[in-house]
């Protein structure tokens, strides 16, 4: 009975340690992702701006 | 003459974002290369949080071996940990959390007085943080759980103890960037320093409700 919790803790604990790193990638992945996304539309509505700037020169 | 109007505000939003060169077409763009999506700083921070996230997991995955293979928790003769304290003090340690992200937005607004006063409160609570868990350890101390008195006081101290090292590293950071936003360093808007230094923060606060569940409630 007592090997077999220890053998359980360690079975959950491989598992844990295993995913780790996998979910770490996925988060870091997830919010580069996250920005570059926000970024490309911060600068398309740059562009957006620059157009309207330049219609109003005219 | 909205027209005009509308143009002269947008022109000042341009200014900032292109060069007056390239912006107007009074000549040909000088040849520069497009600013990076995300800074070298805030990736170089991300790999080194990624890089903490497992080194707590090394020490998670110890304590659960522990912790599963144990049929009383705590051990025998072993003192029970101060919940509801601990509890209170998670709280204030979120709330260092906000404190945080609403200084990241004064600093995104260039409103200065308000970032320097957002961070001092993050850097208040933090204190408080430490200095709650600073008593309560003194407290398991005179109880009898120290590093040598067993397996449990041991991944205790290893845990919560490093996670403290990190809340005392960050908040010596909080503080520099404090001590630079009352100097003006982010008036023109440069927030990468403040944005990290909230990536970092968070990281800890984010951290803690797992350690606080895991060791003191688990």
């Amino acid at each position: 009975m007592e090997t077999e919790r220890i053998a359980e803790a360690f079975n959950w604990t491989v598992v844990f340690l295993m995913a780790m790193p996998y979910l770490t990638l996925a988060g870091c992945l997830g919010w580069i992702v996250y920005r570059y996304t926000r970024a490309q539309k911060t600068r398309e509505d740059r562009r957006t701006r620059l157009h309207i700037v330049r219609k109003g020169e005219c | 003459m909205a027209r005009e109007a509308t143009a002269g505000i947008l022109r000042e939003d341009v200014a900032e974002a292109v060069s007056p060169v390239s912006a107007f077409g009074e000549g040909p763009p000088p040849p520069s290369r497009p600013e990076p999506v995300i800074s070298n700083a805030r990736l170089g921070l991300m790999m080194f949080i990624g890089a903490e996230v497992m080194f707590f997991a090394g020490l998670i995955g110890a304590f659960l071996v522990l912790r599963l293979s144990s049929e009383v928790w705590p051990p025998v003769g072993q003192p029970r940990l101060p919940v509801w304290i601990t509890g209170f003090n998670t709280l204030v340690l979120l709330a260092s959390g906000v404190a945080m992200h609403r200084a990241w937005l004064a600093a995104a607004a260039r409103e200065q007085v308000r970032l320097s006063g957002w961070l001092l409160v993050t850097a208040v609570l933090g204190a408080v943080f430490l200095t709650i868990q600073g008593y309560e350890w003194v407290r398991l101390i005179g109880f009898g759980l120290t590093m040598r008195s067993g397996l449990y006081g041991s991944t205790f101290y290893a845990l919560i103890g490093l996670h403290g090292l990190h809340v005392l590293g960050a908040l010596v950071w909080v503080g520099v960037v404090w001590r630079l936003a009352r100097r003006g360093r982010y008036a023109a808007g440069r927030t990468v320093g403040v944005e990290t230094c909230k990536m970092y923060w968070l990281f800890v606060v984010a951290l803690w409700p797992v350690l606080y569940g895991l060791v003191y409630l688990y």
